[in-house]
């Protein structure tokens, strides 16, 4: 159970990164057009979060101080002001689009409409952070989804050829539809690598007191939380793919993603497709809305701490407050969450090198990180991310336009 | 004789109070020039308007749109460099926070967050 309570930080920061609203909605629509030919892209998103969760860990345990407060003291307001704005308003989308995902499965389990949904989700999560710890959170989230292990299972019930998959792995051009096969890649890789994700993992760090003799268990989480989240988001496209593509279903709506597992597991399908859509999405809202709260208080300097009594840190639980209830407006207001969805992916892959580039800064100065700056292998890694993400950036627009429909 | 970069060491890093409560960033820094000798450090600024000087244009237009809409009066903390115990990773003042205007903000949502059910009691939480 102590094992399991350390690498629980690398699991929900993975379902974060693979198993949400994001990931769910992109893997079904690429495996529903394009077979398994995507799976490389959830591949490179897997392995570029792998790097980036590692490193900030790193940054944390050695320096025992987040991401975001280092982000403030080393680039100073203005090197810090853009990726906060960028940062804050991405991840406000996502969180929106997080707390449409935990709206739909509630209307599809009921057949009460979203919209009534919406704000009971922000009082319960805001209910969840107001009187539980980062434990609760942590490791409440991290069990309650290994519910979505169902898409493993559901993807070996099918029977899949194991060698397409793997052939899937490496990156082809597509044979029809150009502009759609990598506004999707796009998507998947904005889904699975979201900045708030390593504010949080960052922060998590420090709330878990992680030091230089975290640095071991920060590998193996990073490493293994992301073998599992992006192995479960793969299973995703592999069942939409056998389930979708020969009926020549494309995913327009939430609603038709219900029975992507009933073929493969019945009935069962059904409620195990609404538990994981809803447990996940629920917990990656706790996890974008601390998030948001995280970096605007390191960065001004406020107290935080979600172990704090919210009169302790009040800056800190008046903002997780006050964002919670904002971001459950837009589905009050009947907002499209698969649009929605498809919109903050996008922006969010647009906004990566604005975080990406700092870190590589930060890695190598070993005013910071003492003996444990990046070796060659990480900053080959880092780079190669950094240049990615800055192709996504110029592309990310374009694609969308080109694409999106 | 020790020196201190102070964009490098002072600007930008967190400040703490004796009791180590957070008590914002260093936004801005003054120094006092004196007639006939060299200048010295006067004081550690915390406050928006501070950063939204630094900024510059747009941001102090926006600051003073804020404050005109609001009609909140900027609140600009001015430390004495006197007062700075230590300078690390964090720098550390031999002040109590709550004396000061860095944490009027912090003090006045304390007293709308106490009404909320729930902010103080004993859950899982820590005291401090």
């Amino acid at each position: 159970m102590k094992k399991f309570g350390e690498i629980a930080l690398g699991v929900v920061t993975s379902i974060g990164g693979f198993l949400e609203v994001g990931s769910i909605a992109t893997s079904a629509q690429a495996g529903s057009e394009f077979g398994f030919q995507l799976g490389w892209a959830v591949l490179v998103g897997s392995v570029a979060l792998m790097f980036l969760m590692e490193m900030s860990g790193r940054l944390s345990a050695v320096t025992t101080r987040t991401f975001a407060d280092q982000l403030r003291e080393r680039f100073g307001i203005r090197g810090f002001l853009l990726p906060l704005v960028a940062v804050l308003a991405v991840s406000f989308l996502v969180l929106s689009s997080e707390i449409g995902g935990v709206a739909i499965a509630l209307q599809m389990a009921t057949g009460v409409g979203f919209r009534v949904w919406a704000l009971p989700i922000a009082f319960l999560g805001w209910l969840v952070l107001w009187r539980g710890t980062f434990g609760t959170v942590e490791k409440g989230a991290a069990m309650l989804g290994l519910v979505s292990i169902v898409f493993a299972i559901a993807a070996a019930a099918l029977h899949p050829r194991w060698s397409s998959i793997a052939a899937g792995l490496v990156p082809s051009a597509p044979a029809h539809d150009r502009a759609r096969y990598w506004y999707l890649a796009l998507s998947i890789l904005g889904a699975s690598i979201s900045p708030y994700l390593y504010f949080f993992y960052s922060s998590g760090a420090v709330e878990d007191k992680w030091t230089t003799e975290h640095l071991s268990v920060n590998r193996v989480t990073a490493s293994l939380g992301n073998i599992f989240g992006g192995g479960l988001a793969l299973m995703g496209v592999v069942v939409a793919a056998l389930v979708f593509l020969p009926r020549g279903i494309r995913v327009e709506r939430y609603e038709q993603l219900g029975m992507l597992l009933t073929p493969a597991l019945h009935h069962p399908g059904f409620v195990f497709f609404l538990a994981t859509l809803g447990i996940t999405c629920f917990g990656t809202t706790l996890e974008i809305t601390l998030s948001l709260a995280y970096v605007l208080a390191q960065g001004l300097g406020w107290t935080w701490s979600e172990n704090l009594r919210p009169s302790r840190d009040s800056r800190f639980s008046t903002t997780y407050t006050i964002t919670i209830f904002l971001a459950a407006i837009p589905i009050l207001l009947g907002a499209d969450v698969l649009k929605l969805t498809n919109v903050s992916m996008v922006l969010t892959a647009a906004s990566l090198p604005l975080s990406v580039l700092p870190l590589i800064v930060l890695m190598n100065d070993r005013e910071v990180m003492e003996r444990h700056v990046n070796g060659i292998a990480g900053n080959v890694a880092l780079v190669a991310i950094a240049i990615m993400s800055v192709v996504l950036f110029v592309v990310a627009v374009p694609l969308q336009i080109m694409g999106g429909g | 004789m020790s020196s201190l970069d102070l964009v490098h060491d002072v600007l930008d890093m967190q400040l703490v109070d004796r009791a180590g409560e957070k008590m914002g960033r260093v936004d801005g820094i003054t120094l006092e020039l004196r007639d006939g000798e060299p200048p010295r450090v006067a004081e550690l600024l915390v406050g928006g308007t501070v950063l939204a000087d630094r900024l510059g244009g747009w941001m102090v237009a926006l600051a003073q749109l804020f404050a005109h809409v609001t009609g909140a009066k900027p609140v600009v903390t001015r430390v004495p460099f006197a007062v700075v115990q230590e300078i690390s990773s964090t720098i550390t003042l031999d002040a109590q926070g709550g004396a000061t205007s860095a944490l009027r903000t912090e003090r006045w949502l304390d007293r709308i967050i106490c009404r909320i059910p729930g902010s103080s009691d004993k859950s899982g939480k820590e005291q401090k």
